[in-house]
């Protein structure tokens, strides 16, 4: 009974980590594509097929951490709340951040899915709530992460946020320079 | 003739080993988070603590005055009787 009981809280922590860590490579991959920030990494290709890629490995990561809250007694986060945020009596808005986050990322992988059946612009608003999926998968970390106060866990945390930071910072100075060219007279 | 700006050769060009580092980097984290969860796996200072875990860390007071009080109890409930009248008799009554 013990062993399974930190089995699973063990298990809770290591996959919400791995899966933090997926989807910021994610995210940095995907907006590598735009800046070509990973050009001294790897070609343009490359860089796609490993953004694919980590789905693979983001997906079952992610699952096996809301399933394991799912069997957490301390957590005690029922199905319902994978639904409607903000339930649980433990960790209310922290837990219900990763709610928000897990929601939003199924919206992505739908709309990813459908792209067929999406225009451009459609596809592009809703690949963009990826942004504000990993801001809230963040901040649950940050919240209700029981591991912060360890140096490395907290370092390895803040790593990822500022790693997406910062290349969205350059897409955005790469989209602001764009605009002015464009405007200024010939 | 003009040199032309020659780019330059990205580091991995095998999509291959482009993956194998992205997997690398996902399980490395997550190998390493459940060794560190499994030697620490109550931590005090963390931000947010179970409620339960709080409860069963703190003895109740209160149980060792039942205890003292139940023993007293037994105690008095084994002294009492033989107070009935001696019936001996001698050649004298």
């Amino acid at each position: 009974m013990t062993l399974n009981t930190d089995l699973i809280w063990i298990l809770a922590r290591s996959t919400g980590v791995g899966s933090l860590v997926a989807l910021t490579l994610s995210v940095l991959t995907g907006i590598a594509l735009r800046t070509g920030t990973f050009a001294w990494l790897s070609h343009n290709r490359g860089v796609r097929v490993v953004h694919g890629f980590l789905t693979v490995l983001w997906i079952p990561l992610g699952l096996a951490h809301v399933i394991a809250l799912l069997f957490d007694r301390y957590a005690q986060v029922g199905l319902l709340d994978l639904v409607i945020p903000f339930g649980v009596s433990y960790g209310r808005f922290a837990v219900g951040l990763g709610t928000i986050s897990a929601q939003l990322i199924v919206v992505v992988l739908v709309s990813t899915w459908m792209r067929s059946s999406l225009t451009l612009g459609q596809w592009q608003a809703f690949h963009r709530l990826s942004y504000v999926a990993f801001v809230a998968a963040f901040a649950h970390g940050i919240l209700s992460g029981t591991d912060l106060a360890n140096p490395v866990v907290a370092a390895l945390a803040w790593i990822t946020a500022a790693a997406v930071g910062l290349v969205a910072l350059g897409r955005l100075t790469r989209i602001r320079l764009a605009q002015k060219s464009t405007a200024r007279p010939a | 003739m003009t040199d032309r700006p020659r780019r330059r050769r990205p580091l991995i060009t095998s999509t291959l080993a482009l993956r194998v580092l992205a997997s690398a980097i996902t399980l490395s984290s997550f190998g390493g988070m459940t060794v560190f969860a499994s030697e620490n796996l109550h931590a005090s200072n963390a931000p947010l603590q179970p409620a339960a875990a709080v409860a069963t860390a703190t003895p109740a007071p209160t149980t060792a005055t039942t205890v003292t009080t139940s023993r007293t109890t037994t105690t008095q409930r084994t002294v009492t009787t033989t107070s009935t009248a001696a019936l001996t008799r001698t050649k004298q009554s």
